[in-house]
């Protein structure tokens, strides 16, 4: 019988989580090339690692679902989901009797924003 | 491995049911990234294996979730008030979604339903200045059934800025100025005991609305010389609203006018607009004799005070000429008898005595 131990489970998470942070990064330098080339590759990716710790904090695990939060970060700021011009907008993020499954696609709506969207 | 859990490596043993939840939000229409909000009342059904019975949204634009659903396709639609339809673009829209529930999952169906709105603002033309300090009614027709009548929707007064009503009902609109413009005379002189058509179009007021059109000196434009009532009208080819009279003037009524000419104020509440100054003429008779007091039947030219001239065929001794009101003849000319004497016995003038040239 295979067990796989806590310690081999952390190194495949963080390769897990390096991939999609090399995605992540590419995706945004191609769709946000005006706030990318503001904040850098390094900045860029302190964002990524950002919004990763953010969306994990709020219940948020899957890959689509975080990435909606790293692009909401991306566009209107890392603290978007606790500014009061947001508070409409983000409240499915804090919504605990909502499903955590649900919440980044809510909000993503409350902006009138779309998977995938582009800097304009 | 869970590739779509991000925080865990694990595999998560599914549950057998998924669930789902619907949102209807609005916002300006044409500004899709605009600030949008919840739209509450509006009839959620869902279709699909799991039976579940309609739900209307709440204040934040929301059903309640919707679990234990067997993991299949599940159609979201939504129904809205007639209400709601006018509002909002639910033709434009897409109210209908079939998405798949998966087990152990969530899914969300957004909707979004763009609300309607106009923005109005009065610039003279060619030029970004607004026009303030105009009387203005807003109208609306709906669109359905196309003979709709307009209706007023809202009044107000001409600003600085740019106006911006939201969220209202589908249809046309228009923006009535209450303005008087275009005053025009029928002819371009005004004849003494000779009917005359006036006229000016009207914007913003509604037919029957009373109006007036005063006659005035066109060198002091007041007080009114005459007034004449008339009420806001359709123009005969429906084509446009106006103030229109025919009037025929009498001496008595321009008694007190001192200048040539006579200009129309039409006047509709507080908007009004002054005609172009109109010359009066009063038809008078002259008689053409010679020193025997014998009729002549011959041409006569008649120069006036005011510059004004004009040439008659005397017959049988009489001639009737236009004369300029409030002017005098200056000179007096018999073509057919040049070089001869000539003299002029005009109304209230000592006689003049002119030799017509040779």
């Amino acid at each position: 019988m295979l067990t796989i131990r806590e310690a081999q489970m952390k190194v495949f998470r963080d390769k897990q989580l390096r991939d999609f942070a090399r995605g992540r990064l590419r995706s945004l330098a191609d769709r946000f090339p005006k706030k990318y080339a503001e904040l850098g590759e390094v900045g860029t990716m302190a964002l990524i690692e950002a919004g990763i710790g953010k969306s994990f904090g709020l219940g948020i695990v899957s890959e689509d679902d975080v990435e909606n939060v790293i692009d909401l970060m991306m566009l209107n700021g890392e603290d978007f989901d606790s500014r009061e011009e947001f508070a409409f907008e983000s409240e499915p993020l804090h919504d605990s009797e909502l499903p955590a499954d649900a919440r980044a696609t809510l909000t993503m709506a409350r902006f009138g924003l779309e998977p995938g969207f582009r800097e304009e | 491995m869970g590739k779509d859990d991000l925080s865990s490596v694990k595999v998560e043993c599914p549950q057998g049911k998924g669930a789902l939840i619907a949102e209807v939000l609005t916002y300006k229409s044409g500004f899709k990234r605009s600030k949008h909000e919840p739209l509450s009342g509006v009839k959620v059904k869902f279709y699909g294996p799991t039976k579940n019975p309609d739900q209307n949204t709440g204040g934040n634009g929301r059903t309640t979730v919707l679990n234990g659903l067997d993991p299949d396709s599940y159609t979201v639609s939504l129904e809205f008030t007639p209400d709601m339809t006018e509002l909002y673009d639910v033709s434009g829209s897409t109210i209908s979604t079939a998405k798949t529930v998966k087990k152990g999952k969530t899914t969300p169906y957004p909707f979004e339903v763009p609300w309607f709105w106009i923005e109005y603002q009065v610039q003279y033309d060619g030029l970004k200045i607004f026009v303030p300090g105009i009387d203005y009614v807003l109208r609306h027709k709906k669109p359905d059934p196309v003979d709709s009548p307009w209706t007023q929707k809202k009044t107000g007064t001409t600003g600085l800025s740019k106006e911006t009503e939201e969220k209202v009902p589908r249809g046309r609109y228009k923006l009535d100025l209450k303005l008087v413009y275009e005053p025009e005379w029928g002819d371009p002189q005004v004849e003494i005991d000779k009917a005359i058509e006036i006229k000016a179009a009207v914007s913003g007021f509604d037919v029957g609305t009373d109006g007036s059109i005063q006659i005035v000196d066109a060198h002091t434009l007041a007080p009114a010389l005459h007034t004449i009532a008339v009420k806001v009208a359709e123009s005969a080819d429906k084509s446009r609203r106006e103030l229109k009279t025919t009037w025929t003037p009498t001496k008595e009524q321009l008694k007190d006018l001192k200048s040539a000419k006579i200009a129309f104020r039409a006047a509709v509440g507080a908007s009004f607009v002054f005609s172009e100054p109109e010359p009066v003429f009063i038809k008078e008779k002259y008689e053409v004799v010679d020193g025997d007091g014998t009729k002549l039947s011959t041409r006569i030219e008649l120069y006036f005070s005011g510059g004004y001239s004009d040439s008659k065929q005397a017959d049988g001794g009489e001639a009737e000429v236009l004369t300029p009101w409030n002017e005098t003849v200056a000179r007096v000319n018999l073509p057919e008898y040049n070089g001869n004497p000539v003299g002029l016995d005009e109304g209230g003038i000592a006689t003049r005595h002119f030799r017509m040239p040779a």
